[in-house]
């Protein structure tokens, strides 16, 4: 049986290759045949998002339950066979998607496919797999708070996302709803979220596309999708954030405060997304930092890290900017940061910083997807998003075309000085202040 | 001028060249992606430094993006963010490295960038004042995890002699008393074409590289012989341990054993018991990706048996003999001392028994994989040929397969006997204030399975 469609876009990176089987798995790929090593990516369009606040954890232990026993392969077997190959094996759990990531060397392809395939397929969360799995977990939960980073974006999710809403939780869980969660609750979300039709596969390196879609059609295209219709994606909208807030977590024996000061922004699929994300880059990431590690750590030398990023999917995802500061110096770094916000969106960016802005994201496109394993996730990216397959071609178009009005528009939407929570992790001291 | 290719040269072109001032250029072509990555390495680090100048090294690399009288401060990053490019700069024990990776019609901008600041930085005065508390939050940061303040004892208790012992980023009474004077001192003594390695790697040609290179670095003067460093670590004759007690949420446990350095006969057998005891190492730029190593011994033994969340071990490839450590990480409710006779027992087992050949062909495997990943990008290929070339194991580059595929079950037998004893161990703990280690009795050394 032949893939249905068959389509193929020239790009920087490469010809690009993409097939859809009749079962819906879509497969991307790029050949690199100098190379000896094949990096696949393989998506299910669920992660962190699907869970419930009665189930927080439960979409990240599923994805890493894959890797610890199916039909064919139990956990051991499994292990056996990819450290006998040389292979690696992980999985990339986020609130959008979960990713189950493979490297190998070409050789080794049509095996670790047919692992990779009975893996997502069936699983069989064995009992005493699941609890050790569910324990290191929890370990986890435990050691992270006690990280003043981790413990400051908690905080910040919490104050600035409502009740039950995706990206107010995390995706590691807690330590009641993953000791709550049954053996049980992996069987049916895998069931409900784990289908053909809503996952693609990404493949990159030294084999030729039509090779590797043979050998991915074997080992997926007998898996038929359920009659239901995919579940939804994305995350419902909220608000816009009118009223701020200041939250702080004491942490003893810590010799550094972590700072998350963001808010609820847009995400992929949103018109307004590519020019917020430019606006972002100028803010907080072009350079060393941009302009907040220009205010906070060159003129001041407040910090060592200072940033700002946009979280990745679709719907209200969380803009955060992000400093880690002595105890001392708390007060200033966040005036300085809520500051330079607030200039971002008082006056356009200087021409200079935009002619940088589009020429770091137009030429930075060669290096990101230099790696086969960092193609392998652009291309996921593309099909997930629904992109075009064109692209990378058409991102600097894309980029090329907003005006410094249109990111002062943006910035003034979206990064709303007004609406800025404010979350403090760190030592006695550090956390004085409650409120603003 | 002197220019040769080197025995790697038919699987790839490595070439390695040497300017007159002595400025060494490695490079190899790849032509798979309008990528460069251009790396200058000096051989300076925490090895070179005193006691009252800890961690002048990692300052000075800092103080290299502050600006020259051509590129003022911040310019190198704007400059090469401007071109979609990507920098960095990093100190360790034996050396010092930046690089630039960009699209490879923009490898005069990194040229530029490093030809200019091998002699021209500024060290302004305000600027040096700013970056002292840079690196003072910095150092904050690593300090808020409990595994930072773990290994910093342990390598104080292993090593006694040795400037290893330091650490690189510094001691905060050096960090807050060291002076431009120092900087500049330092800069001038370890800061010329004598002290540095140029590696290149990616979609260039190579002629026209060279020649591009010398017009930029030819010129400079040769610079100084950098000071030698004469410390030598005595032989440990016992065993010794480090225990740690702050706030935090679970024990950890680092198992240090003394090791030779990178071009030492048992270095390949070292990696081989690294990748027995805890899968393949990764030997790229950012790490591995992906559980390689589910199948090891300390996986099984600690992380399937529900005593620990991860166990690693790790050799660290270095220029004069360093550590050879296993790190724990312990699950709730375990008590720590069955987690260190189960780590003792598993050294002590490859020191007794020859890893059998199923599972030594896995390893020495997982280690051809783990070259053939760190040979798919400039950046990781450039990484790779620079940390040989600064330990002066350049040709290790031309027979590191070679010698990994050579290693016996005996050789990792003898390398096991020669340094997983306990007199060559230190054994530190970090345990929670105010907790026992959360299993309920205290840690006492676990009885030794180790003669």
């Amino acid at each position: 049986m032949a893939p249905v469609t068959i389509e193929r876009a020239d790009s920087l990176a490469g010809t690009i290759r993409r097939s859809v089987l009749r079962n819906g798995l879509a497969i991307l790929g790029c050949e690199r045949l100098h190379l000896s090593t094949v990096a696949v990516r393989l998506r299910a369009y669920t992660g962190a998002s699907h869970d419930t606040d009665a189930t927080e954890g439960l979409a990240r232990l599923v994805g890493v339950m894959l890797r610890h026993g199916a039909a064919r392969y139990s956990y051991e077997a499994l292990s056996a066979l990819t450290d006998g190959l040389g292979a690696s094996l992980g999985e990339d759990v986020q609130r959008p998607y979960t990713d189950l990531v493979v490297r190998c060397l070409a050789e080794d392809f049509p095996r670790l496919i047919g692992l990779l395939a009975d893996l997502a397929r069936r699983p069989l969360f064995p009992t005493g797999e699941f609890e050790r799995v569910r324990g290191v977990a929890q370990a986890a939960v435990l050691r992270t708070a006690h990280d003043t980073r981790v413990v400051a974006e908690r905080g910040f999710r919490a104050a600035a996302y409502p009740a039950g809403h995706p990206y107010r939780r995390g995706v590691l869980g807690r330590l009641e709803t993953l000791e709550a969660l049954a053996r049980d609750d992996l069987i049916a979300f895998h069931a409900a979220f784990y289908r053909p039709d809503a996952m693609a596969l990404a493949v990159v390196g030294g084999i030729s596309f039509g090779d590797a879609a043979a050998i991915v059609e074997d080992a997926f295209g007998d898996w038929a999708p359920p009659d239901a219709s995919p579940p939804a994606r994305g995350a419902p909208g909220v608000p816009a954030p009118s009223v701020g807030s200041r939250v702080a977590f004491e942490l003893p024996g810590k010799a550094q405060a972590d700072i998350v000061i963001g808010l609820p922004a847009i995400g992929r699929g949103d018109p307004a997304y590519y020019a917020l994300d430019t606006a972002n880059l100028i803010l907080g990431r072009l350079g060393l930092y941009g302009r907040l590690g220009n205010a906070v750590r060159e003129e001041r030398g407040l910090a060592y890290y200072a940033y700002s990023m946009l979280d990745g999917g679709s719907g209200p995802v969380a803009w955060m900017a992000r400093v880690g500061v002595d105890p001392a110096n708390v007060d200033r770094a966040v005036a300085t940061i809520v500051a330079e916000i607030m200039r971002a969106g008082q006056e356009t960016f200087a021409a200079d910083e935009l002619a940088d802005a589009r020429a770091f994201l137009t030429g930075s496109l060669a290096l990101g997807v230099e790696s086969s394993s960092g193609l392998a996730l652009a291309l996921l990216n593309i099909e997930y998003y629904a992109l075009g397959l064109d692209f990378l071609t058409r991102y600097p178009e894309i980029v090329r075309a907003f005006t410094r009005e249109e990111l002062l528009d943006v910035t003034r939407r979206y990064l709303r000085p007004e609406g800025l929570t404010i979350a403090v992790a760190g030592p006695e001291g550090a956390t004085d202040r409650s409120s603003r | 001028m002197t220019s040769t290719p080197d025995a790697g040269a038919a699987r790839g072109a490595t070439r390695h060249t040497i300017l007159d001032n002595g400025l060494a250029i490695v490079s190899r072509e790849l032509h798979g992606a309008p990528v460069v990555s251009f790396w200058i390495w000096y051989r300076v680090g925490a090895r070179n430094e005193t006691p009252g100048l800890t961690g002048v090294s990692h300052w000075v690399e800092h103080m290299l993006f502050k600006g020259t009288p051509t590129l003022p401060s911040g310019a190198v990053h704007r400059l090469v963010s401007r071109h979609g490019g990507a920098l960095n700069g990093f100190t360790s024990l034996d050396f010092t490295t930046y690089f630039e990776t960009l699209p490879s019609a923009r490898l005069d901008v990194a040229i530029g960038i490093e030809a200019d600041r091998m002699i021209n930085a500024r060290f302004d005065a305000a600027e040096v004042e700013s970056e002292r508390t840079v690196i003072l939050s910095e150092k904050q940061g690593g300090e808020n995890h409990p595994a930072t303040h773990l290994r910093e004892a342990v390598v104080a208790v292993a090593m006694r002699a040795h400037p290893y012992r330091q650490g690189v980023i510094g001691y905060e009474c050096d960090l807050r008393a060291i002076a431009r004077d120092d900087l500049l001192q330092h800069y001038g003594a370890y800061y010329s074409p004598r002290n540095a390695t140029i590696v290149v790697a990616g979609d260039f040609e190579t002629g026209d590289l060279l020649e591009r290179l010398r017009a930029a670095f030819g010129g400079l003067p040769a610079g100084p012989l950098p000071p030698t460093v004469h410390a030598v670590e005595p032989a440990q004759e016992g065993e010794r341990r480090a225990i740690v007690r702050r706030p935090g949420p679970l024990p950890l446990l680092l198992v240090a054993f003394h090791a030779p350095g990178a071009a030492h006969a048992d270095a390949a057998a070292l990696l081989v018991l690294d990748a027995v005891l805890s899968g393949a190492g990764s030997m790229g730029l950012g790490g591995g990706s992906g559980a390689l190593g589910a199948a090891s011994r300390l996986h099984r033994r600690l992380v399937d048996a529900a005593l620990a969340s991860s166990a690693t071990s790790s050799y660290s490839r270095t220029r004069d003999p360093y550590l050879f450590t296993v790190s724990v990480a312990l699950r709730q409710e375990v008590v720590p001392a069955d987690v260190e006779q189960v780590v003792l027992e598993e050294l002590e087992r490859l020191r007794d028994d020859l890893v059998p050949d199923d599972e030594l062909a896995r390893a020495k495997k997982g280690l051809r994989a783990q070259l053939a990943y760190a040979s798919e990008n400039a950046a990781d290929v450039a990484y790779w040929l620079g940390s040989l070339a600064v330990l002066d194991a350049l040709e290790l580059d031309a027979t590191f397969a070679a010698r990994l595929a050579a290693v016996t079950a005996d050789d990792l037998r003898r390398a096991a006997r020669a340094y997983f004893g306990e007199r060559n161990r230190t054994v530190g703990w970090f345990l929670p204030e105010g907790s026992d280690g959360n299993g309920g009795g205290q840690v006492a050394p676990a009885s030794r399975a180790s003669r």
